[in-house]
């Protein structure tokens, strides 16, 4: 069939495709379908008009058979270029899916990027906070260096003054001799002076030392005892002298003598002390106020003893 | 023995100088006081015997203050003394609120005697010891109040000091009777060996040396550091306020065992205190005339809250046999109260001498 009728490059040729999305972003809302079975239709009266118009010339039989070949080549036709567009539909549904998916990783990657400026920014602000410190250091560079030249100066100062006093301190042994000469000097003149003032003490007092005092007592004792010819009115006497002696430490709780006591007869006015209370600028809650108190172990015994030995010593045993 | 009895609001002084008041307490005549560089401590005895001692720490410090602090102390038990407006919170809780707001307190006391720098505390000090003294139960009533004696290393007397604490007594309504810090150690501690041996007072500012023979002080000498001087330099080498190492001190340390930094530099201090304390007494003993030659070894008690850190004892007996002491010793121990001992001694002495 050489002059068969090619219905689909006819189509073609006559024809262009244009998208959906085109035609709606050209404004189309609408537009009008020429379905298989019209173009058939069409086709076939076509055929018919041309083949009526001719049937003086074919048989009957000659044109049916026309009309059926030209049909099944257009069903071929419109069957194959069915199939195309449904590939094409498949791999335009595929080209969605890969787009979408691309967009969702674009979209996760900007956002990574939003992160990565913040940081970035963080980043920069820091160096250049880090850069304006070191632009003070450098400024403040020149002035430490030169408080660092002045204390290796003194450094160099001190150390020179160490090594002269190191040579002053070479002196100290012969310095030190000298003056062990003379302390042993004023030792031995002190050590006289002692002798003395010992001496002195000795022939003005008798002997102070309590313990001597008993021991003596001792002696006296027992000389008078043994009928010795000392005079016993002096004896008697030297007693009652050394009694009141021991028996007036002992009354003055031992430890001050009665001229040191004598001091504290003296009514002192401590006036300059107590200006402030002249004054009466003195307000105080101590006395409503309980100091704390506390029980201490008894001191009955230790007083016992001491007023049995201060008796003890009045009495001259 | 004369009989009075605490209080002022109904005392009545019989012949024999015994006196009455409302609750019936009857206390026995004559007082106690320590006047210690750090505490102030009064004693006195009641008819049955008890002791009872009242103490505060000596000092103070500046505080601002309204009405409304005023009311709040009272009402906190808090002593306070407002002089021409000028607030200033006393004892303990002086210290405790040093601590607190990382000052030192004020002393009027430095080195066993009144501080030259704090002549204004005097009419302060007057009032905390009429508050632990209370008023004499009959006029010219003995108090025995103790005091240093001289220092060998370093260059002070005590004339002053004692004139001063007097006269606040006298103004008070006693009879002032001063008596050697170590020698009521002697009074309070040594009683069963005939007040014979060795007291001392380890107090904050001094320590004090008492030797006795029968009661009878053959030697009393002091030397002019003390548990300030420890505080002090605990302070300087830790960077510390010389408050808050006495804190640290006193919450219970051990110098036998210290557990950290600051108890190791109060251990150090320690010992050299100890050491040097011992040398003293040695060198004294040695170059002395009137040391009695001691038919017995003696005892050295020691008192005073400057002993009271856990492990004094040892370590003394520790430095102690690392010097060649001059006399016998056969015990070294503790007072059974050191910090109340020099009260308790010139309560003695003061019941001894009514």
């Amino acid at each position: 069939m050489a002059d068969t009728l090619d219905i689909q490059k006819v189509i073609n040729t006559s024809t262009s495709s244009v998208s959906i999305d085109d035609l709606n972003k050209k404004g189309f809302k609408q537009v009008k379908v020429l379905n298989q079975a019209i173009i058939t239709k069409l086709i076939g009266e076509a055929v018919d008009r041309v083949l009526s118009e001719r049937s003086k010339e074919i048989s009957k039989e000659e044109r049916d058979k026309v009309i059926k070949e030209a049909r099944t080549q257009f069903e071929t036709l419109a069957k194959k270029r069915l199939e195309k567009e449904r590939t094409r539909i498949d791999e335009l549904e595929r080209a969605n899916n890969s787009l979408t998916t691309e967009l969702e990783t674009l979209r996760k990657r900007l956002s990574a990027s939003v992160e990565v400026q913040a940081t970035r920014d963080q980043a920069i602000a820091k160096m250049e906070a880090l850069e304006s410190e070191v632009s003070r250091f450098r400024r403040e560079f020149p002035e430490l260096e030169s408080n660092l030249a002045r204390q290796k100066a003194e450094t160099q100062r001190l150390q020179s003054d160490l090594a002269h006093r190191s040579l002053e301190v070479e002196e100290v042994p012969a310095l030190r001799g000298t003056l062990q000469e003379y302390e042993k000097r004023v030792s031995l003149l002190e050590g006289q002076i002692k002798a003395k003032n010992e001496e002195i003490e000795r022939s003005r007092s008798g002997l102070a030392d309590p313990a001597t005092l008993e021991r003596l007592l001792a002696k006296v004792t027992e000389r008078v005892g043994n009928g010795s010819k000392i005079d016993a009115s002096q004896i008697m006497l030297t007693l009652d002298g050394m009694s009141r002696r021991l028996s007036n430490i002992g009354s003055s709780g031992g430890g001050l003598s009665s001229d040191v006591d004598a001091e504290l007869t003296k009514d002192f006015a401590l006036n300059a002390l107590f200006d402030k209370e002249k004054d009466g600028g003195i307000e105080s809650n101590v006395t409503r106020v309980k100091v704390k108190e506390n029980k201490a172990a008894g001191v009955k015994d230790a007083l016992a003893k001491l007023k049995k030995l201060q008796q003890g010593v009045a009495d001259g045993e | 023995m004369a009989n009075s009895t605490e209080g002022s609001s109904v005392n009545m002084e019989n012949q024999h100088g015994s006196t009455a008041t409302k609750s019936g307490t009857r206390f026995e005549s004559g007082r106690g006081l320590d006047v210690g560089t750090a505490n102030l401590a009064s004693s006195i005895q009641d008819a049955d015997g008890n002791v009872t001692i009242k103490i505060q720490r000596n000092a103070f410090i500046d505080i601002d203050g309204d009405q409304y602090t005023r009311n709040m102390l009272t009402k906190l038990n808090v002593q306070y003394v407002s002089i021409n407006g000028k607030m200033v919170v006393i004892g303990d809780p002086a210290f405790e609120l040093a601590n607190i707001l990382n000052r030192e307190t004020r002393r009027p006391m430095k080195g066993g005697v009144i501080s030259p720098s704090e002549n204004d505390a005097m009419p302060i000090e007057k009032i905390l010891l009429e508050n632990l003294l209370g008023t004499p139960n009959f006029p010219n009533e003995k108090c025995y109040f103790s005091v240093p004696a001289d220092p060998i290393d370093a260059d002070f007397n005590i004339v002053y000091h004692k004139g001063v604490f007097g006269g606040i007594l006298k103004k008070l309504g006693f009879e002032p009777k001063p008596l050697l810090e170590g020698h009521a150690v002697v009074f309070s501690e040594l009683a069963e060996d005939d007040f014979t041996g060795i007291g001392i007072s380890c107090g904050g500012g001094m320590f004090n040396i008492c030797v006795c023979y029968k009661s009878i002080p053959a030697l009393s000498f002091s030397t002019a550091r003390g548990g300030d001087w420890i505080d002090r330099n605990v302070a300087t080498v830790l960077g510390i306020k010389a408050s808050r190492a006495t804190a640290i001190k006193e919450k219970g340390v051990s110098i036998v065992s210290p557990r950290n930094r600051e108890e190791e530099a109060i251990e150090i201090y320690y010992r050299n205190l100890i050491n040097y304390t011992l040398e003293a007494i040695k060198t004294r003993f040695e170059s002395s005339n009137g040391m009695p030659a001691f038919p017995e070894p003696i005892e050295i008690v020691c008192a005073g809250g400057t002993s009271m850190i856990g492990g004094f004892i040892e370590v003394f007996k520790d430095e102690f046999q690392s010097i060649k002491f001059p006399l016998q010793v056969k015990s070294i121990r503790h007072a059974e109260d050191p910090l109340f001992s020099v009260a308790k001694g010139c309560l003695v002495a003061a019941l001894s001498d009514a």
